[in-house]
């Protein structure tokens, strides 16, 4: 037990009346596990409610077997949890160097990330550095947040959509950073829609529907099955 | 002649009063900008620091009259200005500090600005029970008093610092706002603040450090103000209101919007007193309207 980065039990979540997590519960391991599902099945709320941004109602989280539920954002990300959300959430008024400047000479222990390797990572921010986040593309925003969420080191990074809004050729190079980071130790958390993006990173994918894991499938299976993923997620892969 | 003689005047004036009126809401704007709280006690602390600073000035000049009067006139009275000022920043501080503890157990923006309201009056009725009711001026020291010529014309010397208190207030800001790693985190967090938190930054605490800073200086701001403007009870109102017209025209969370707000405020108070006295409220009031007529979020504030 004592390898379990993240551990998620029987959690509940309610927005006002509406029960959108119905005691989810998911083991984390390392690599990259991944969850897949429809829209509002609950999968971004998973995600705030581990970071800490929505109020568990039931259940627990478990990081590195400490429980953080319900504990405030900034003691989950100490904790070693980094967080891309959804939509990316740059701050538009500092720059690209602000960003990382920001987090630099913070954190603690010596993880190791700093801003050089996430430019090393991400050329394309070096040269952007002086620009403020606000004027970047969709792909360098995402960048941005992946390496700003590097930059608290992570034990567990957990991405909420990083392919949304983005062409398939920026969707393409962000697989193969991902699959890089995975390689190098990096436990992910990947949330997706993109089927293409998620078979190509997780090493295994957890189908989230109505507040709850339904099924577990490996990526290569899924990858291959047509009528599988019209079953699992009412689409099926393009091309 | 005369005509020159006013228009002189009037321009420093409202360069004065609008020099103080960008320190009054650069911490009003600064306060908004990361809370999303309208401070409506905002007034209230800068009414409190100017009491405070007159009691503390006036307690420190006469115990040093009594014991090293050498002291007390080789310094001109400054001595006692100075611990005046610094007081108010420490009432002004300290004002913040309760307003920030009550407001974190009180969720919604509109049930914490109605607090902010609540504690503005509770602290003018204290005010007004301490202090009582007649207007106050704090004594400035003589080192900045005496009349500089400003073209051709006698300005008193303390106006003149008032202006360059504001300038420097400015200064910091800018540096600490842009060059400083609590500026980053603060523009990150006015910008989002979750996303703030999410990386690992206690953002209750900075919230703290930006309500007590803010506090300080409007704290320091009644202090300053208060030696050159006379001030009473309703003053607090009177300032909150100017300062929500300053932050109305320039933009709300804006460094740059308050300080270009709060000249404008200035010179129009200015202007219009000693040309259109008649129309001199509806002046200022009118610019409010147009501003928010046909831009919304201020002159530099961003839409939303």
């Amino acid at each position: 037990m004592s390898d379990e980065l993240l551990a998620v039990e029987d959690l509940h979540v309610y927005y006002g009346s509406a029960h959108v997590l119905q005691g989810i519960g998911l083991s984390h391991r390392g690599g990259v596990l991944g969850l897949l599902g429809r829209n509002g099945m609950g999968k971004t709320t998973l995600a705030r409610a581990i970071m800490g941004l929505v109020p568990v109602h039931a259940g627990e989280v478990r990081v590195g077997g400490t429980a953080i539920t319900n504990r405030p954002p900034y003691r989950v990300a100490l904790q070693g949890v980094g967080y891309v959300p959804q939509g990316r959430d740059i701050f538009p008024s500092l720059s690209v160097a602000e960003h990382l400047r920001m987090l630099s000479g913070r954190r603690r222990g010596g993880g190791g990330w700093t801003t050089d390797g996430v430019y090393e990572m991400f050329p394309r921010l070096k040269e952007r550095r002086d620009v403020s986040a606000g004027y970047l593309s969709g792909g360098e925003q995402q960048m941005l947040a992946i390496g700003r969420a590097l930059l608290t080191n992570p034990k567990l990074l957990i991405m909420d959509e990083p392919s949304e809004g983005l062409a398939p050729v920026i969707v393409d190079p962000l697989i193969e950073k991902l699959r890089t980071l995975a390689d190098s130790g990096m436990a992910i958390l990947l949330i997706e829609q993109n089927l293409r993006m998620a078979t190509a990173v997780a090493d295994e994918l957890l189908i989230v529907s109505a507040g709850r894991i339904v099924s577990s499938v490996a990526p290569k299976e899924l990858e291959g099955d047509a009528a599988l993923q019209h079953e699992l997620l009412g689409v099926t892969m393009k091309g | 002649m005369p005509g020159y003689f006013q228009f002189v005047l009037t321009l420093m004036n409202g360069l004065t009063y609008g020099a103080l009126l960008f320190v009054i809401a650069s911490g009003f704007t600064l306060v908004f900008g990361l809370m999303r709280v309208l401070n409506l006690s905002h007034g209230a602390i800068y009414l409190l620091g100017a009491y405070v600073g007159y009691t503390a000035s006036r307690t420190v000049s006469q115990v040093l009259e009594q014991s090293v009067p050498a002291l007390q006139q080789a310094a001109g009275g400054g001595f006692g200005w100075v611990l005046g000022v610094l007081a108010a920043a420490v009432a002004g501080g300290l004002v913040a500090l309760l307003l920030q503890r009550l407001i974190r157990n009180v969720r919604g923006e509109l049930s914490q600005t109605l607090l902010t309201l609540g504690l503005a009056i509770t602290i003018g009725d204290l005010c007004l029970w301490v202090w009582g009711g007649l207007p106050l001026t704090l004594q400035a020291p003589d080192a900045i008093s005496q009349p500089v010529r400003i073209a051709g014309i006698p300005y008193p010397g303390y106006r003149l610092f008032v202006i360059a208190f504001a300038v420097l207030t400015g200064i910091c800001l800018y540096l600490l706002l842009f060059r400083s790693q609590l500026g980053r985190i603060i523009r990150a967090g006015v910008d989002n603040r979750e996303m703030v938190a999410a990386v690992g930054i206690n953002i209750d605490r900075l919230f703290l450090t930006v309500f007590i800073l803010g506090g300080a200086l409007t704290g320091v701001s009644g202090a300053i103000g208060g030696t050159y403007l006379a001030f009473q009870p309703g003053t607090d109102f009177q300032i909150l209101t100017i300062a929500l017209f300053v932050v109305v025209i320039g933009g709300l969370g804006s460094l740059l919007g308050s300080g270009v707000g709060a000249l404008v405020v200035g010179l129009i108070d200015s202007f219009g007193r000693a040309y259109f006295s008649e129309l001199a409220i509806f002046l200022l009031s009118g610019t409010v309207i147009l501003v928010l007529a046909f831009r919304t979020q201020g002159l530099f504030g961003r839409a939303n």
